[in-house]
């Protein structure tokens, strides 16, 4: 699977912009991290990548083909996880699992069970959702995306609400899924696109900043990240940003990008955070 | 394939939902106000009161409950945010195909529950007029696709809308608009959410109101289809508004063609619907009849063929003219048939149906050559309509157990052309088991048909055929003292009635008793017998003719007599209504504007004056004097009517309700009560059997009948207001 955004911009009725001109090419296998604050238009994106909006300019292409002509097939291909969803309180996982393979017209029954089981989930279908803990429903959400091994899957937030073991785990399921589909990920922890993502986008104020590996953008920041000791009350020095403050004995250890390290800190190994941070820094500057 | 996928997990998801078992379990109540606050259909028949009324109240009250589980489930998907999910995996037409399919399928199962649960209640309040076929037809006509259209109703206004408030206040205009408003009163066809019910017959059971459910729930329902197809295309998508949706979804031809197919099928419908007459609601009393040419047609004959099942009939109509007048020649016939062919001396003749309806009837013109003697054949058939100023009584019909059918429901009524000497052959061919009257006499001369139908033939000296009735009817002929005979022609499913309340009796003594103390009704014809003739109730009204007297089917229906106003039992209430021969009925109409003078009174009070000559004072007084006091002493303790001023608090239901029970006092406790007291005033028993003998023979008196009023009545008495007010 291959798709192709061609110079999209999509502006709200609202006149907000919230894609500018956007020009990226997604093809499986690959794993793609997608990070920016909020607002920046990771959600816009991703609702256009399931033909959820129309954009105001420029045109999606699936294998090749417009996506809005292709969107049957598009839907049949697609997992999808919404940051945002609702279940139905009633019905038990399982039968709410059974609801959306027959949405999907994906065959019940095996590959219920099969997400049942990797969703970690097995307890709990007989469970109904009404039942069920928040990061299990987060669970139930993945699990839904996951049926029917769809080639293109997109996820947005969706680690939000479980617990850092869960987490581990889920990446690593991504992250197999990954090996021959498309795999999109869109998420405000940097360690969950740092573990598994071959490539990342970072997206900010509608435009595309970033899109490479992430080790490409961890060796951009290098320099540029660095720590100082501060004391209570001293402002931030011009032209940095603070990613991290730790009390020590001598005062505050502050971890700072910056596009020019001062003088009286000391040079550290960036991590993708920081070169994520220094990324948007840079842009916010210009 | 997918359809059917969604469709088995949108049902199960169904069943799983608390609200849609609570709309359920209210939907198979709904029926118990058809036994007590919701009773359309008209008169008492036993099938009206245990078929049509609760089934009605099921169909109406249940849509509107229907249409609540449409929005609740519709809106419910997008508050929880499960369709942000599904949107973005599944087809949204065939989704929501899916999920209309689920729930008119728990509708369906829910219909069939409730026929379930109240069929043995009515087979056994129904007894012997219980009819299974009749019964569950109800159900499959009136309940269930009304309830699936208020479904798509329902649905369609939230998909527009997307607002609950809205979407309910849309159908309740909609259903209010078209069904319950002043506008609709009239316009039978366009009641979607409460079918037209009138006057159910327990003896003639006739389909014609089911045939015409059938028919307008089809129209609705394709209506309704069309809207829903419409409100796919509203479907909110791509995050765009109501018009960026409907425009983007005009790309998938289909939905728009399927829309406005299924709402032009819808309008074509109502139409070409032979039901009811597009004619207006006011009978136009306009005559046919132009100059006669004398005798101008010879060898007459109408070869008719009924089809009860379908309601059908084809007729021949064949004149021999002896000279065809000049210039454009005209016949009018039921607004349903249409002409299939006409010759005259075995050439076709042009002619054209001009489609203005004339109390339900069309003119058709036509022209001959000037050559004559030669036979003029007219080919026609249909389904004959009720003209719109009738309705809602059925005067015309053709069902498996009645068939009544006027002149231009037989055959051509020409214009301009009277008949010879001769008068007309007249064959027709209907099922055996059908007992056929013209003019209320009997048919007797027929031939057996090979295929379970009779062919009746007869010969008859008149223009028009006032009436021709079939049906199950017995014919028993009997005499009185005061030597007349009479011929009581009856549906036969009231055979056990006749017997056990030796109703012929009653006939015997309540004729001999009215004809001594008001006179004889002016429809005996002196050495004939009278015949009472039972017709069925569908048609409302009743009529009367010199020899017959048309009786009202509901006379001797289980419901009346068990009805202790009219009696204080059944053989009293079967006398009550043979004195409605004389009050009333089709004797001496009662003005009843003022709220208490009433046919019903003067008949409550004339069975009283019966029952107190055959059974004695005592009897006459604990049953009927006591009584009308009991009951006048309430009403007038009675809050409300001590204090009017207060009515006005009250909501208008509780006061129509108040309203009507104080009619029916008025009519059967109190008139009765004022007439007695009348009596007393006037001087006695034998003083206003003059009283109302006089009233009754001026009555009849005068060409052109209007109802008595209580001030007549009072002047007869020389009497006051004042004095018959009851303290």
């Amino acid at each position: 699977m291959k798709i192709d955004i061609n110079n999209i911009t999509m502006i709200y009725p609202s006149g907000k912009k919230a894609l500018s001109d956007i020009t990226v090419s997604l093809e499986s296998p690959g794993f793609i991290g997608i990070l920016g604050p909020n607002g920046a238009g990771k959600t816009t994106l991703m609702k256009l990548l399931i033909a959820g909006l129309i954009p105001t300019k420029g045109e999606i292409m699936l294998d090749g083909k417009p996506l809005l002509s292709q969107e049957t097939q598009l839907k049949s291909q697609l997992g999808y996880l919404s940051q945002s969803f609702g279940l139905y309180d009633e019905l038990t996982v399982w039968q709410f699992l059974d609801y959306m393979a027959a949405l999907k017209g994906v065959k019940s029954g095996k590959a219920v069970d099969d997400v049942i089981s990797r969703t970690n989930l097995t307890e709990q279908r007989k469970t109904r959702i009404r039942s069920l803990s928040g990061g299990q429903r987060q669970r139930v959400g993945i699990a839904q995306a996951l049926l029917g091994d769809p080639q293109l899957i997109i996820l947005d937030e969706p680690t939000v609400g479980l617990d850092p073991e869960e987490r581990v785990k889920f990446r690593n399921i991504f992250s197999e899924m990954a090996q021959n589909k498309i795999v999109l990920l869109s998420t405000h922890i940097v360690e969950d696109v740092q573990a598994v993502c071959s490539r990342v986008l970072v997206i900010y104020g509608g435009l595309i900043l970033y899109d490479g590996s992430p080790s490409a953008l961890i060796a951009e920041a290098a320099g540029h990240v660095g720590t100082y000791i501060s004391q209570v009350g001293d402002p931030v020095p011009a032209g940095c940003r603070v990613v991290s403050k730790v009390n020590v004995s001598e005062g505050i250890r502050c971890r700072i990008v910056a596009e020019k390290m001062l003088d009286c800190a000391e040079s550290v190994e960036p991590t993708l955070e920081d070169a994520y941070l220094y990324c948007i820094h840079k842009e916010g500057r210009q | 394939m997918k359809f059917f996928s969604l469709y088995r997990v949108e049902l199960r998801r169904l069943l799983l939902t608390k609200f849609i078992w609570l709309i359920s379990a209210l939907c198979l109540l709904t029926p118990l106000l058809g036994y007590t606050i919701y009773t359309p259909s008209l008169l008492s028949a036993m099938s009206g009161l245990y078929i049509g009324n609760p089934i009605s109240a099921g169909t109406t009250f249940g849509g509107v409950l229907w249409a609540v589980a449409a929005v609740f489930e519709a809106n419910r998907q997008r508050r929880s945010g499960t369709d942000v999910l599904a949107a973005a995996i599944a087809p949204p037409v065939t989704h929501s195909a899916a999920k209309a399919a689920a729930l008119m399928t728990v509708s369906a199962t829910v219909t069939a529950l409730c026929s379930l649960v109240y069929l043995p209640y009515t087979a056994v309040k129904l007894d012997y007029l219980f009819n299974a076929d009749f019964y569950f037809a109800h159900y499959l006509v009136f309940m269930l696709p009304t309830w699936w259209i208020s479904i798509l109703f329902a649905e369609s206004f939230y998909r527009i809308t997307r607002r609950v408030e809205l979407s309910a206040l849309i159908y309740a205009a909609l259903a209010y608009m078209l069904c319950f408003s002043r506008f609709a009163k009239s316009k039978w066809l366009l009641w979607w959410l409460n079918p037209l019910i009138g006057a159910y017959s327990d003896g003639f059971p006739d389909i014609w109101f089911l045939r015409v459910g059938a028919y307008t729930r089809l129209m609705w329902l394709c209506a309704a289809a069309g809207l829903w197809a419409f409100s796919l295309m509203c479907q909110r998508r791509y995050q765009k508004g109501l018009f960026g949706s409907f425009a983007r979804s005009l790309k998938k031809v289909y939905l728009p063609i399927s829309a406005a197919a299924l709402i032009t099928s819808g309008t074509v419908l109502w139409n070409v619907q032979l039901f009811i007459g597009h004619g207006g609601e006011e009978f136009k009393d306009e005559y046919l009849w132009g100059d006669m040419v004398s005798e101008s047609f010879y060898n007459v004959g109408y070869f008719i063929k009924l089809d009860p099942t379908l309601g059908n009939l084809s007729g021949i109509a064949e004149y021999h003219i002896r000279k065809p007048a000049n210039g454009e020649n005209c016949f009018r016939l039921n607004a349903g048939y249409k002409i299939k062919s006409m010759t005259y001396g075995g050439e076709n003749v042009n002619f054209r149906t001009v489609k203005e309806d004339v109390n339900g009837q069309y003119d058709t013109f036509f022209e001959l050559p000037e050559k004559g003697g030669e036979k003029l054949v007219i080919e026609y058939g249909g389904f004959p309509t009720v003209a719109q100023c009738f309705m809602p009584s059925i005067p015309n019909s053709i069902g498996e157990n009645y068939i009544f059918l006027q002149h231009t429901d037989i055959a051509p009524l020409m214009k301009n052309y009277c008949l010879g000497d001769r008068g007309v052959r007249f064959e027709i061919t209907f099922p055996e088991y059908l007992t056929p009257f013209v003019e209320h006499e009997p048919l007797t001369d027929f031939t057996e048909n090979l295929d379970g139908t009779r062919t009746y033939k007869t010969t008859y000296y008149s223009d028009y055929i006032y009436n021709f009735i079939a049906g199950r009817y017995l014919t028993d002929r009997f005499s009185s003292d005061e030597s007349i005979e009479f011929r009581f022609i009856y549906g036969d499913i009231y055979q056990p009635i006749v017997e056990e309340y030796n109703v012929r009796q009653s006939i015997c003594d309540v004729y001999d008793y009215c004809t001594k103390h008001y006179g004889k009704t002016p429809f005996v014809l002196e050495g004939k017998p009278f015949t009472l003739f039972q017709k069925s109730a569908l048609s409302l009204g009743g009529y009367a003719v010199p020899g017959v007297s048309t009786w009202y089917e509901e006379s001797i229906s289980p419901s009346t007599l068990s009805d202790p106003n009219r009696g204080a039992n059944a053989t009293e209430i079967f006398i009550h209504e043979m004195i409605h021969q004389w009050w009333g009925g089709v004797g001496m109409w009662c003005d009843e504007s003022d709220g208490i003078w009433s046919s019903e009174g003067l008949t409550v009070y004339s069975t009283y004056r019966f029952v107190k000559e055959k059974y004695g004072e005592l009897y006459a007084k604990q049953y009927y004097v006591d009584d009308w006091k009991k009951c006048v002493d309430e009403q007038n303790r009675s809050f409300y009517n001590r204090h009017p001023e207060y009515l006005e608090k009250l909501p208008e239901s509780y006061r129509e309700q108040l309203n009507v029970s104080n009619q029916g006092f008025n009519k059967y406790k109190r008139m009765p009560l004022m007439i007695l007291k009348a009596e007393e005033l006037v001087g006695g028993e034998e003083k206003m059997d003059e009283i109302l003998g006089k009233m009754y023979s001026d009555y009849n008196k005068v060409g052109e009948q209007y109802p008595v009023t209580y001030k007549e009545f009072l002047d007869y008495c020389r009497l006051t207001e004042e004095d018959l007010k009851l303290d």
